[in-house]
């Protein structure tokens, strides 16, 4: 059984993408962007807006 | 888009006003092109859904038929309304979150003229008889390939911001953007690419049709939840490390989800079965954002009442939740039996894009517009008109195009019942969906002339940019 040309590109392309999700993955974990300790939380209120949305 | 402070030097600005200045431009050119194809799609989805009421009218134009104007309504919608929308969102949201101004903005502008060519190449090819008759991938070669230009020039610009930023800690919103801006376009590339055929071309399709929500529409409608929901209310999310392993494990499993649209087709049984596997396994990001959002929100259902934009962002979260549970128990086999090609996928497909997508699009853009067009909403009454028309119109539809299409599936499998009687027996449901559409419609039009009337600087209330 031979495999078309388009799967193996398929495959090349999803190898591809995942290894750089991997990537992105031990990049975030070195960095301790995914230590647990919630602090991150608080990016939302750095941008100082202080409306709060209401009518 | 200019305003009275732009002729004095940036560095006196506080930084948030500079950040909405140089966002204003793009947002406003993504946000109103994305009203006219809502308009524009909205037309088509009531006139396709009045066709099972009257299926004589319009016939006899070719433009005007069913199979033409049922697929330019899911390209208006998705490629025009939702990507346009959500695209200037996430130009606003990257903004704020990587604590820097809008990079690359000629690239934005770029991006949205050619974004909404390419749209209206696609759409016109669709209604004149050149689709590509592949679903969720109509537009012809030149269309698409515009539409990818458009979409990589986006996703430099984001990109771009992003490296430049000044806040180390990456945001569980600012995640979501970078796996949409990173895999969209890929996934558009490769799809869009003319060398499938057979069963390889069936996969592909589907393989990109659901990843087109899961890498496009979901990560754009979870990023404006995760930042607008402790944004509004004032407190930060209630785990947020929980919230980080439900973007990881997201990212792990919805990308392998495409193939449960071909259950019980002629495809590999393992192919079917590791995506139906994978839609199960999609519970647990689901279960780590509905948790998150509800303790978030929780004793502060009162700030629902004050926040318009919360509103519309807490219907669309409480409608993630209900429309992945639902697909996580529609893949499965013994479900697919019964509600596999009947008008139950219809219903779930508009509790994705309308009931969650599209209220969340509505509230980040309640929220954003006045801020990058230093305009206040006028008349808050229209606001209300326009949440009630929309929310009650999307609840009647998946109501009764979920019940409808299961008992539709049930008569379907029932040999005993001719397949006319079972015509007759999702007539009414039918019928119902046009009303919904009337109603969603009607709420359309309210937020059209809201946005414009913002646009303009026209209406009763003006003032420094800020509130609803």
């Amino acid at each position: 059984m031979s495999i078309p040309p388009a799967a193996l590109l398929l495959l090349g392309i999803a190898l591809a993408g995942a290894a750089l999700a991997l990537a992105a993955f031990v990049w975030a974990v070195r960095e301790g962007q995914l230590d647990p300790d919630n602090s991150g939380a608080s990016v939302v209120f750095l941008d100082e807006d202080e409306e709060d949305g209401r009518e | 888009m200019s305003t009275a402070v732009q002729d004095r030097p940036d560095s006196l600005l506080p930084l948030r006003q500079l950040m909405d200045e140089r966002a204003a431009a793009p947002v406003l050119l993504y946000f109103s092109t994305a009203v006219f194809w809502l308009l524009a799609g909205t037309a088509f989805g009531i006139a396709s859904s009045l066709k099972f009421d009257a299926p004589d009218w319009l016939g006899g134009v070719p433009a005007l038929t069913f199979g033409r104007i049922r697929p330019a309504h899911l390209n208006a919608v998705t490629y025009g309304w939702a990507s346009l929308a959500g695209a200037g969102c996430l130009v606003w949201l990257t903004s704020r979150l990587c604590l820097v101004p809008v990079q690359w903005r000629s690239c934005l502008i770029a991006s949205a003229a050619l974004w909404n060519a390419g749209v209206l190449y696609g759409v016109g090819s669709i209604l004149f008889g050149y689709s590509t008759g592949v679903e969720w991938l109509e537009f012809p070669l030149p269309a698409a390939g515009i539409a990818a230009v458009a979409f990589l020039l986006f996703a430099a610009s984001i990109l771009r911001t992003f490296s430049r930023r000044t806040v180390d800690h990456v945001y569980v919103s600012l995640w979501y953007i970078l796996a949409a801006v990173v895999w969209f376009p890929i996934l558009y590339v490769v799809a869009n690419l003319p060398v499938y055929s057979g069963v390889m071309h069936g996969v592909v399709n589907w393989w990109y049709g659901h990843n087109a929500l899961a890498v496009w529409f979901t990560p754009i409608g979870l990023a404006l939840a995760y930042y607008f929901i402790p944004k509004i209310i004032g407190r930060p999310i209630y785990s947020y490390y929980l919230s980080l392993l439900g973007f990881w494990t997201f990212g792990l499993f919805y990308n392998w989800n495409g193939v449960h649209h071909l259950v019980g087709g002629p495809v590999p049984n393992w192919l079917q079965t590791i995506s139906i596997i994978a839609s199960v396994l999609m519970v647990i990001p689901v279960l780590a954002v509905a948790v998150n959002h509800h303790l978030t929100t929780v004793g502060r259902f009162s700030a629902l009442r004050a926040s318009p934009a919360l509103r519309f962002t807490v219907f669309g979260a409480m409608s993630y939740t209900a429309v992945s549970f639902q697909g996580s128990t529609e893949a499965l086999r013994d479900v697919q039996q019964t509600v596999h090609f009947t008008h139950y996928t219809i219903g779930h497909a508009h509790l994705g894009v309308y009931a969650f997508l599209t209220m969340i699009l509505f509230g980040a853009m309640y929220y954003i517009t006045p801020r990058v067009a230093r305009w206040n909403w006028p008349r808050p009454g229209w606001i209300k008109a326009h949440f009630w028309l929309t929310a009650s119109g999307i609840l009647l539809y998946v109501g009764a195009m979920c019940l409808g299409g299961f008992l539709q599936g049930r008569a379907l499998n029932n040999p005993a019942i001719p397949f006319t009687s079972v015509v007759d027996l999702t007539r009414p449901y039918l019928t119902l969906r046009t009303l919904s559409g009337v109603l969603i419609g009607a709420g359309h039009l309210i937020f059209a002339a809201l946005f414009a009337q913002v646009l303009y600087r026209r209406g009763p209330r003006s003032g420094e940019a800020g509130a609803p």
